[in-house]
């Protein structure tokens, strides 16, 4: 019994390391988007304020809001662990870190392969447990989102563990489970807002388990409160003791960090034909955007497994589980569909549905393998592998620009431009490549590229604040960025661009020269 | 099995893209063929355009960059990928005389028999109208044609030929920029088609916030000869709206059409409270003769 523990720990582990050696190979390659830039200044603020800390932390108290006040929107959590990566370099920004930077979010969706691969092989036998590991971290957009120093990916991966540590707490509260639930949902509510609709979704999932019975004792009622409770007092205070902007007045800033999220401002988002960038987005936008971003077979297996999920197991552990991963699965596409939600843009912000999807999938395989006859079940790899490779094969083909990449049997990035549907945003994709083709000394107008970020790069090139003082120009393909084209003919460039960075054709970036 | 027919045939259909892109020979080959083909070459969809317009100058020209009024093109060309079965459809306005493949890309020729002949438009590359003149609240615009055609009013309102974004595709047009309300009256004297012909008048807004708006942002009003052809509020949702009046043929020699265009923003549009740009109508107005 011992060796198949540890058998699925090392397999589960020896994923994780795949998925991480991959998402290092394509770092350098993936652009850094503009988000991204704002994090990177952050943690090379919250560096230099940890030298402080451990040099005299009694200065460092005073020095908080200093370093801590720059994208406050944003919990520390990820960009502290990524602090730990670099060297202070003091206000010195001639050279970006990026690399080093995105090695903690990295690090931590190779724990989520890891988490998801032990999690599933579980519930669900080696075979299944590495398909739905490999199936989250090579969906295209996954994949693409791992890599960045963001909290996407990591937020994904914070839910999951916040979900597994709560199942095994409901299934026996006590101190020893309370913990593992504390600290994981401090480590999600400091990577990323999303974690704060956790306690209520989990709560639904539970009593939706013992909902019309089991009921619940008493004393077990009193033990998950009590128990709970701690768990979440362990949580919120970690969460304030890992995010020094509110060490000082923390009530006043975290409401304001909620009502920025409320009042979050919008993003152009181009679905099927127009340009959103004021609400209501139309409430299909996450279901149609997953449904084109999926294999088909994905979605007919998490479809299929959503359904059993829905029947009333006996054991009520195997229940919760089951509610967890449906309710998981299902709210934050069902958030994002509400017509007075923010438009806050595309598929990264429903992305923590994923490894619950991934889960429910694992389900249906399971489902289906018992209903195999006993001379297939030694095909399972190969059958495995084969329903695997389509999401592969995207990834793999349109590296790095996994962002603009839609599926196979939906016709690619090019049936997705003929539909009107965006293609990349936040003005990072294709930078790395246009930089090397364009010699040093040109002067780049940068567009949607967050300004400043151009050092993050070997091939990187003086920048320009305007196009007039530009040699070369860079123009994202984006609906709502026609018109900074036509600024761009207007400020004297050559209407033929200069390179056109394409995937599978579709354009994704122009560079034009004058 | 049936999934696992559907992930083998996903993962072909993936790899079947993969390998159906166009290649650098294919557009060497597509260059080497249109590149000194003097009639004009468009993208059969917008997306391609870019990469059309880096590969082949010709589809880089100014009059094309911009999707273009194609009503007097007697011959041109479509470029598309194989992959888009609509680009060999039928056309109302043209038929298809050459089909040439280039390995991804398919390359069209259409004849339009029923191409008219330009004799007036506000396109600076085309034939000008016989007169211009800008009247704002009863004061005389500015007119000058050294940059393209441009008018400043009295009130800093301006109107300039140049491209703008419409319904998210680039067009050529005269752009109306004005922070009031204050119409502008434009007064053309355009030569008329003996042959007859028509009098093609589009108007759009250069701006998708606007449009996302959806307000009725234009009071247009056309005078033809001192009778009203339109008068009505444009609104954005109408895309680059097109007008058609048919122009009888006529025996009278020197005969001039009177068009007076009167152009007013609607209230909404330039709201103080309002975070967005102000938006911009923009107009394009060609006079066509039959050919003979």
């Amino acid at each position: 019994m011992k060796a198949q523990s540890l058998k699925k720990h090392g397999l589960a582990l020896l994923l994780a390391l795949l998925a991480f050696g991959a998402l290092r190979w394509q770092s350098p390659q993936t652009g850094l988007v503009r988000d991204e830039a704002a994090y990177i200044e952050s943690s090379l603020r919250i560096r230099s304020w940890l030298s402080i800390f451990f040099q005299d932390p009694g200065r460092a108290l005073g020095r908080v809001d200093r370093a801590f006040a720059y994208n406050h929107e944003h919990p520390a959590g990820i960009k502290l662990l990524a602090a730990f990566t670099v060297q202070d370099q003091g206000r010195d920004r001639s050279s970006l870190p990026a690399q080093r930077l995105r090695l903690a979010a990295q690090l931590l969706a190779a724990l989520g392969v890891y988490l998801l691969g032990l999690t599933a092989m579980r519930r669900y036998g080696g075979a299944i447990g590495l398909f739905c590991g490999a199936a989250f971290i090579t969906l295209p957009r996954v994949f693409y989102h791992a890599q960045l120093h963001c909290f996407d990916v990591a937020i994904a991966v914070a839910t999951l563990a916040v979900a597994l540590a709560f199942i095994r707490f409901a299934s026996s509260p006590h101190t020893r489970s309370a913990l593992p639930l504390g600290l994981s949902f401090a480590a999600a509510v400091s990577i990323k807002h999303n974690a704060w609709l956790l306690p209520p979704l989990l709560l639904v999932a539970l009593l939706w388990t013992h909902y019309p019975k089991p009921r619940p004792s008493k004393a077990q009622i009193q033990s998950t409160l009590a128990y709970g409770a701690l768990a979440l007092t362990l949580g919120l205070a970690l969460y304030w003791l890992c995010w020094p902007w509110l060490w000082h007045t923390p009530v006043d800033r975290w409401l304001e960090y909620i009502d920025f999220h409320r009042d979050h401002s919008y993003y152009n988002m181009q679905f099927l034909g127009p340009n959103y960038n004021q609400p209501p987005l139309p409430w299909s936008y996450p279901w149609v955007i997953t449904a084109v971003t999926w294999p088909l077979s994905w979605i007919c297996l998490a479809l299929g497994g959503l359904a059993l999920s829905l029947r009333n197991e006996n054991d009520p552990q195997t229940r919760l589980e089951a509610r967890c991963d449906v309710i998981l699965a299902l709210a934050p596409l069902v958030l994002i569909s509400l017509p007075s939600v923010p438009i806050f843009g595309g598929s990264k912000h429903w992305i923590t549905a994923y490894p619950f999807l991934c889960l429910l999938m694992g389900r249906a395989l399971f489902a289906l393998r018992w209903r195999l006859a006993p001379s297939w079940t030694k095909y399972t790899w190969l059958g495995l592998l084969i329903l695997w490779s389509p999401a592969f094969i995207d990834t793999l083909r349109s590296a790095p620009h996994q962002i603009a990449q839609y599926a196979g049997w939906f016709g690619g990035p090019r049936a997705a431009a003929r539909a009107g549907l965006g293609r990349a945003f936040w003005g990072g994709v294709c930078v790395p490549q246009a930089l090397a083709r364009f010699p040093k000394a040109s002067k780049v107008f940068p567009h949607d590229t967050h300004p400043g970020t151009l050092s993050a790069y070997p091939n990187s090139s003086p920048q320009a604040n305007s196009r007039a003082k530009a040699d070369v120009a860079f123009s994202f393909q984006e609906a709502h960025f026609l018109i900074d084209e036509i600024w761009t003919l207007e400020a004297g460039f050559s209407p033929s661009p200069a390179w056109v960075c394409t995937l599978d054709d579709v354009p994704l970036m122009s560079v034009y020269k004058k | 099995m049936v999934l696992l027919a559907l992930a083998i045939s996903e993962g072909l259909g993936s790899l079947r893209l993969h390998w159906s892109s166009a290649s650098t020979r294919d557009f060497d080959a597509l260059s080497a063929k249109l590149g000194q083909d003097p009639r004009p070459v468009l993208a059969h969809r917008s997306w391609l355009a870019p990469s059309l317009k880096a590969r082949l100058p010709a589809a880089a020209r100014a009059n094309i960059w911009a999707a273009p009024d194609r009503s007097h093109w007697s011959e041109f060309w479509t470029v598309g990928h194989q992959s888009d079965p609509e680009h060999l459809l039928e056309r109302p306005d043209a038929q298809a005389i050459e089909t040439i493949n280039f390995g991804a890309l398919v390359a069209r020729r259409w004849k339009n028999p029923k191409a008219q002949r330009v004799i007036a438009s506000l396109n600076p590359s085309l034939p000008a109208p016989t007169s211009i003149r800008a009247l704002q609240q009863g004061q005389a615009c500015k007119i000058s044609s050294r940059k393209g055609l441009t008018i400043r009013c009295p009130d800093q309102s301006r109107m300039q030929w140049g491209l703008a974004e419409i319904n998210y595709e680039p067009r050529q047009c005269l752009r109306f920029t004005s922070n009031t309300l204050n119409p502008v009256v434009l007064l053309l004297e355009l030569p008329y088609p003996k042959r007859g012909g028509e009098l093609r008048l589009r108007a759009g807004f250069s701006d998708f916030n606007a449009r996302l708006r959806s307000d009725a942002a234009l009071q247009l009003q056309v005078l033809q000869d001192q009778e009203v052809w339109l008068d009505r509020p444009i609104s954005d949702a109408q895309g680059w709206a097109l007008w058609q009046r048919p122009l009888p043929p006529s025996t009278q020699t020197n005969k001039q059409l009177q068009l007076q265009i009167r152009l007013q923003l609607s209230a909404s549009s330039t709201s103080p409270a309002s975070f967005w740009r102000p938006i911009t109508p923009c107009i394009d107005l060609r006079v066509l003769e039959q050919p003979a």
